[in-house]
């Protein structure tokens, strides 16, 4: 099969790409062998929230402040701005509305109630612009009835550090009666799949009759698992301001953003191949000619450039054997250390510098498999190398920017 | 040394990270508590029974086998075979009467074709679907018609005049197309000949077996299984690769023959296809072409059966599909409908199976097409139970655009 652009991997990179591509009218096809990192994602996108300790409050201006081989040191601060402003435009094309600028990182809460300096937050969840101010002065913390995945008082811990005077509520909903009798099944996703009209009701007339005045209600993230306009709806229905909290993964927003995006995708003329796996990339004079994959077999999928954006330890797009890390798919080379002890630091919530390992690129992201560039492939995303995602909040900003990136990048070859 | 390589099982369930992302997949898990969902029944359960098998829980049986959790792991775990080979290992239960009713599909067909006249009003009729009920077959289920002659019988009868073409394939009809709905093999005999293809049969053919090792008749499904790996290494020693117009035959053959049957294929899977592959990939490579009529307008929705999903190929039949110029296409979310084979027929299932096939269905009456696709036949018969909607596959819509002549003009062939 013969497409003009083939992207590997179809997380928030591969589809902020594929979307660039397909928008352009180019035929784009995105191969990914399972579901990504953004059903981990807690619905709100970092571009740059961290450096060494520091909180970033300016991302833009704390790029040039950044290790030289850094990804958006490659793009150079002026790209990443003007990219960075284009976004929300193109989420909301998608059917997606997120809050904030790259100009100045505002805050949103973890699933314990810690502030969390976010790019863009998506619809539903709260928002601050200072780290040192009350998101609210009265919360009322709601919890569903047998939810495994939501930690009031950790929640009602850290508010209360900030000074919020808090309550929490527990409600049970008739329709999770049937749920409950699972050990299993009362978990964020399988949740918000009851999550119908008459649930929906319920749940907001039964917030109403607790709430008292002047308090904000915050509620687990179960509502609106296709379609943000259930929740909406919901907060029409609430007498008081609602706000939606992350749990912990699966997280029902990064999950909706990863079927609004692979839909608008498709709706554009793309090709979303999910569960088909890349086991191979031929290489011929310095350029790849075809892929091979686990469901096409000897029908070699062709593309005049490809995108590589396949994750990294997490998604299998980088992986590790006892004395090395390597990329499964080219071979391409990769940044890491030799010495199998610098790999990790032992204090498991320390920043672990394996995060860092991935493919190395050029000023123009391509990559080089031992030492020869490869002129029509280009790298992005998780897959870099000298970014980390959880030590600096950078992940979804890597992933969309440098996708989009390697997409304008990719149809200049 | 490579330690991890060295540590994996057969079924790879160490590699699981627990991420927990197929338990969002699961269609099952979200419409019944009882099932404990893929990541509990597949890699975690694993390795509760290999200390011991008193840990397996019978709750298993409710998986549908539809892989739609495989499909979604990250890490490439093999959940859903890992959960059917625990069932076949682990739940000695003997099978019931209605379970080796419904997967004795050659047995049934072979039966019910002979008497085609009386079965099918028998079994559309009150007493028979008590009667059904009684031993578990749920009442609101309709069974396919019957056909009066079966597909074979016809292939056999045209084989003279399929030989004189250059080119050959053989056909994997299966129950469906053999017993029920001899017009699709039809269909694709139609579009064969237009593009210098003859239909041959394969030497013996047997059901797929994928009825039988849903209901765990794992050894009948094994003898019915190496009759047809016999036919197909023939087929394919000949040249001819081995084409069927079902997605389920397809993923049996290709995929749960070596997975859970245990029976080597490596040396033939890649020959046996879907019929839309097959086409796709000549009209790529430039070898036929297909030419449309013009006066064929229709709004076409496909629909993904899981199957189809796992074998990763929705994207040649949507591909031929969109190129019949009158054809205006509507892409579906991929879903499951809940049929599942024999799964939806049964009595503790059916409100399951609504309830997983429910989006699905709403999904396809807010679209209103005129016909929906989908290359798989219980698909079929569980929308066009619950939504009312027209549903054919790829290779029926195919033909009916198909203008013959001038297609075999533009193949040289006339
Ligand atoms: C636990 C966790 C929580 C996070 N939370 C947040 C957050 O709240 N906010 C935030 O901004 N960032 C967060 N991040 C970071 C951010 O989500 C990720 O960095 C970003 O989503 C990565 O996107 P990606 O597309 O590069 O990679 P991935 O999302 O990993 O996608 C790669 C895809 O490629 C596929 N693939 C791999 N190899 C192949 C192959 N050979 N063939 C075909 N397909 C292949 C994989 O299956 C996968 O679907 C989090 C990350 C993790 C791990
Ligand atoms: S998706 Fe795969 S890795 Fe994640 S919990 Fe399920 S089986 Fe394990
Ligand atoms: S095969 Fe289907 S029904 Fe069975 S566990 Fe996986 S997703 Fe659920």
């Amino acid at each position: 099969m013969k497409f003009d652009y083939i992207i590997i991997g179809g997380g928030l990179c591969g589809l902020s790409a594929g979307i660039r591509l397909a928008e352009q009218g180019k035929k784009t096809a995105i191969v990914s062998s399972g579901q990504s990192a953004l059903h981990f994602c807690a619905g709100s996108f970092g571009l740059l929230g961290k450096n060494g300790d520091k909180t970033v409050l300016n991302p833009l201006e704390e790029i040039d402040r950044l290790p030289e081989k850094h990804p958006y040191r490659l793009m150079g601060k002026d790209r990443v701005k003007r990219l960075a402003t284009e976004v929300p435009a193109m989420l909301q094309k998608a059917g997606i509305t997120v809050t904030g600028s790259a100009e100045a990182n505002h805050f949103t809460l973890t699933p314990f109630g810690k502030p969390r300096p976010s790019w863009l937050t998506l619809n539903g969840l709260p928002t601050f612009s200072k780290l040192d101010e009350k998101p609210f002065e009265k919360a009322l913390i709601v919890s569903i009835k047998g939810f495994l995945e939501s930690y009031p008082a950790f929640m009602v811990e850290n508010l209360e550090k900030k000074g919020v005077c808090c309550r929490v509520e527990t409600i049970d909903l008739e329709r999770l009666t049937h749920l409950r009798e699972s050990n299993f099944d009362m978990r964020a996703a399988s949740i918000a799949k009851q999550m119908d009209r008459a649930t929906i009701e319920e749940f907001a007339s039964k917030i109403n009759s607790c709430t008292g005045k002047d308090e904000s209600v915050l509620i687990p993230a179960v509502i609106g698992i296709n379609d943000e306009r259930q929740l909406d709806r919901m907060r029409e229905m609430v007498n008081n301001p609602l706000y939606c909290v992350p749990t912990i993964p699966v997280s029902v927003p990064g999950l909706r953003t990863q079927h609004i995006l692979q839909h608008y995708f498709e709706k554009l003329g793309g090709t979303y191949l999910l569960g088909d796996r890349v086991e191979k990339g031929i290489i011929e004079n310095g350029s790849v000619k075809a892929l091979v994959t686990t469901n096409f077999g000897e029908d070699h999928l062709k593309a005049d450039a490809f995108i590589l954006a396949s994750g990294n330890i997490f998604g299998e797009g980088i992986k590790s054997n006892p004395h090395d890390f390597y990329e499964p798919v080219f071979g391409l080379d990769v940044n890491y250390s030799s010495n199998r002890d610098e790999w990790y630091d032992f204090n498991f919530f320390d920043a672990q510098p394996y995060m860092e390992y991935g493919v190395e690129i050029d000023k123009d992201f391509h990559p080089s498999l031992k030492g020869t560039k490869i002129k029509n492939l280009l790298v992005a995303g998780s897959t870099l190398a000298h970014c980390n995602s959880l030590k600096e909040d950078s992940g979804a900003g890597t992933a969309i920017l440098t996708g989009i990136h390697t997409a304008d990048l990719a149809m200049n070859i | 040394m490579n330690y991890q390589e060295q540590n994996i099982s057969a079924n790879n369930f160490e590699e699981c990270i627990k991420c927990t992302i197929c338990t969002a997949y699961c269609p099952v898990m979200a419409v019944n508590p009882d099932y404990p969902g893929p990541k509990m029944a597949g890699p975690d359960g694993e390795r509760y029974r290999l200390k011991s098998p008193d840990f397996y829980d019978k709750a298993l049986k409710y998986c549908l086998n539809c892989k739609r959790c495989e499909v979604s792991c990250p890490s490439n775990v093999k959940i859903g075979d890992i959960i059917q080979r625990a069932r076949i290992k682990y739940d000695t239960k003997p099978p019931k009467l209605r379970d080796h009713m419904l997967a004795e599909t050659d047995v049934m067909g072979n039966l019910a074709t002979a008497f085609a006249p009386i079965v099918n009003p028998v079994l559309s009729s009150g007493i028979a679907k008590a009667g059904l009920d009684i031993i578990g077959v749920d009442k609101h289920r309709t069974f396919p018609k019957y056909a009066s002659h079966k597909f074979s019988t016809y292939l056999k009868k045209i084989q003279p005049e399929q030989e004189k073409f250059q080119k050959h394939i053989a056909y994997f009809h299966g129950c469906y197309v053999n017993y029920n709905n001899p017009s699709l093999g039809k269909d694709l005999v139609k579009i064969l000949n237009a593009v210098g293809y003859g239909m041959l049969p394969l030497s013996k053919q047997k059901c797929c077996g994928v009825a039988k090792i849903a209901n765990r008749l794992i050894s009948r499904a094994k003898h019915d299984a190496e009759i047809n790996l016999k036919s197909i290494r023939e087929a394919v020693e000949q040249d001819m690769p081995v084409l069927s117009t079902s997605s389920t035959c397809a993923f049996t053959i290709r995929d749960e023959y070596p997975h859970l049957l245990g029976l080597e294929n490596s040396d033939v899977r890649s020959d046996i296809m879907l019929a839309t592959v097959f086409l796709s990939r000549k009209i790529n490579d430039g070898e036929i072409k297909l030419v449309f009529r013009d006066d064929y307008k229709k709004r076409v929705s496909y629909h993904t059966p899981c199957h189809m999903q796992k074998l990763g190929w929705a994207a040649y039949s949507t591909g031929l599909l969109k190129m019949i110029p009158g054809i205006e296409f509507v892409p579906l979310p991929s879903q499951c409908c809940g049929i599942a084979g024999t799964y939806g027929f049964k009595k503790e299932n059916y409100e399951y199976s609504q309830k997983i096939g429910a989006e699905l269905f709403e999904a396809i009456e807010n679209e209103h097409p005129d016909v929906v696709a989908t290359d798989c036949e219980t698909c079929k018969w569980q929308i066009e139970m619950s939504t009312g909607a027209k549903v054919e596959n790829p290779i029926t819509l195919i033909a009916e655009a198909l203008d013959v002549e001038a297609t075999m003009r533009a193949n040289g062939l006339l």
